[in-house]
């Protein structure tokens, strides 16, 4: 017994051991590096970098060449749209494109993509907006829905009863555009603070891809078309300003699409298959392009790709420079799960 | 022999418990009451929402009581034996000894796994009515951590009190100290739900730590 014991009590000892000392180490060692700040330019055709070197901020081409700050602005004029106006050099035409402020702003779009948003844990209780409500500002919705085995099942926050006019009402709807029970996969991007409401993307059980939207209280439930074998794993909502996508999903590959508006059409993103359960995702884009970094503990990749038909137009990497110390890990993706890190 | 230790632990203990497991279960109530009047207060609506975006279980206030009681009845339990120097004695029944010193850490135990237990049911009676069963699962997978870092915690302190040698002591608090810390990395609902098992596990296991200290102790190791 006290042989037992004593192995156990080692065991505890290394486990901690493990846990504590790297990450100790780790903090007490870390250098200050910061990540460069790194945008295509279609008017360079090149990435052009904004970094840090000896304490100063260096702007520079993917080759190295050092370029001034105005010259920087200046060659992404869709992200700095707003400085240069103020400086009245923002120009009237973009490679033969008319633009303006306001057109270069609604244009502009961001979205980040982390592997705990794919991964963690998430009550499965979904909500969804009224996206024809006629106000201005987007409200909360008054119910939540759960997806059950055979249907949809809205459930009324005020007093937890269950909405079965409105639950039946969903789920006809479903059943009239063929949705196989149940859903693989459900995805939104909850906000009152987005512009409008692309509703949710779901995965049913044959592997299609639905658009589900509430409109003025009724459902639209509409199938995207998917090119032959595509195999939709991870959706994600995008509710940009210019309304040019619909959606992103990866497929099972974890290849990337995008679904386009107005056509609903599949395309793919002309970037390597991504590591999910690590990579973090970063995509920043303009009326031209869409800058794509990839970031995990080895590398930060970043692609360009044409932001009408999504080919590759050029990439760019760096290597992580990872001298820490690996040690025992409790946390991955928001859930507490020994691993090693 | 098992009912007349548990009978000489509940003389021993019994104002700390009862007064130790009505703090617990007050605290308890009081977040469940406060879950409740949060509900009536700021709208179903927003509580439910705030469960849903922030993950995040608000019922935060209950977290280290389970802990504070499980260090604390074993400090009632073991701390007067040790000082009064009744451990020895008690070695000493014509027992076995790991069987005396289990049963009094049984008793411990089965205090603590009652009222997490009741506790337990406390919230998901009190949340049945209000919410869907999948936002009460979640609070309840997150605070199981605590509660069984209350039961950890008891069965460490156990282990640390009977240790006879300061300095021992000293190092088996600190390596005490981080194991509990495991049990309260994240306040995300659910995110302790596919480990789970380890800390139960660990849980279940740190009650052999107390042989080490027992054998110490058997042994006359002294400062």
């Amino acid at each position: 017994m006290v042989k037992f014991a004593k192995i156990y009590l080692w065991i505890l000892v290394a486990a901690v051991c493990l846990w504590q000392l790297p990450s100790w180490w780790n903090f007490l060692t870390a250098d200050a590096s910061s990540t460069p700040f790194v945008l295509y330019s279609a008017l360079a055709d090149d990435f052009v970098i904004k970094k840090t070197v000896d304490g100063k901020s260096v702007c520079e081409l993917s080759d190295g060449s050092r370029i001034a700050r105005k010259e920087y602005d200046s060659l992404l004029p869709d992200y700095f749209c707003r400085q240069l106006a103020s400086e009245n050099r923002l120009p009237d035409t973009i490679l033969g494109r008319a633009v303006s402020l306001k057109y270069l702003n609604d244009e502009n779009l961001s979205m980040r993509i982390k592997p705990e948003q794919i991964f963690g844990p998430q009550i499965p209780l979904y909500q969804l907006m009224e996206s024809q409500s006629g106000r201005v500002d987007l409200e909360m919705p008054d119910d939540v829905f759960r997806m059950t085995e055979t249907g949809i099942e809205f459930v009324r926050k005020i007093d937890n009863t269950i909405d079965e006019e409105k639950s039946q009402m969903f789920t006809q709807a479903f059943d009239s555009a063929y949705f196989n029970f149940p859903a693989l996969e459900i995805a939104s991007n909850l906000s009152e603070k987005k512009k409008y409401d692309n509703g949710f993307l779901l995965v049913d059980a044959r592997n299609r891809i639905f658009n589900m939207k509430m409109a003025k209280g009724k459902p639209v439930i509409e199938k995207i078309e998917l090119p032959h074998g595509i195999v939709p794993r991870h959706c994600f909502v995008t509710e940009f300003a210019g309304r040019h996508t619909l959606g992103l999903f990866f497929d099972k590959d974890n290849y990337l699409y995008a679904i386009t508006l107005p056509a609903k059409e599949t395309k793919k993103v002309d970037i390597p298959p991504l590591n999910l359960e690590d990579d973090e995702v970063l995509i920043m884009g303009n009326i031209f392009s869409w800058t794509i970094r990839v970031k995990n503990d080895k590398q930060i990749a970043w692609y360009a790709v044409d932001s009408q038909d999504f080919k590759l137009k050029k990439t760019y990497a760096v290597d992580q420079e990872d001298s820490s110390v690996k040690g025992l890990t409790f946390i991955k993706n928001d859930w507490v799960r020994l691993g090693w890190r | 022999m098992l009912y007349a230790i548990f009978y000489k632990e509940w003389i021993k203990t019994r104002w700390y418990y009862i007064i130790a497991s009505a703090v617990l279960l007050g605290f308890v109530c009081y977040a469940a009451l406060y879950l409740n009047r949060v509900g009536d207060l700021a709208g179903m609506k927003n509580l439910w929402d705030y469960f849903l975006i922030k993950n995040d279980s608000l019922i935060s206030i209950v977290k280290y009581i389970p802990l504070i009681v499980g260090i604390g009845g074993a400090v009632s339990q073991f701390a007067p034996e040790m000082y009064r120097k009744c451990l020895k004695l008690t070695l000493h029944l014509p027992c076995n000894e790991y069987f005396l010193v289990g049963s009094m850490m049984l008793y411990g135990c089965g205090i603590m796994v009652a009222v997490s237990i009741v506790s337990l049911t406390i919230l998901f009676l009190t949340l049945n009515g209000i919410l869907p069963p999948e936002i009460i699962s979640g609070i309840l997978q997150a605070s199981i951590p605590w509660f069984l870092a209350g039961v950890c915690g008891y069965l460490l302190t156990t282990w640390v009190v009977l240790q006879p040698v300061t300095k021992k002591r000293i190092l088996q608090a600190i390596l005490g100290a981080f194991v509990l810390r495991t049990f309260f990395l994240t306040d995300t609902m659910q995110a302790y739900t596919p480990s789970i098992w380890i800390f139960a596990a660990t849980t279940v296991l740190t009650a052999l730590l107390t042989i080490i200290s027992l054998n110490d102790f058997k042994e006359g190791r002294q400062d």
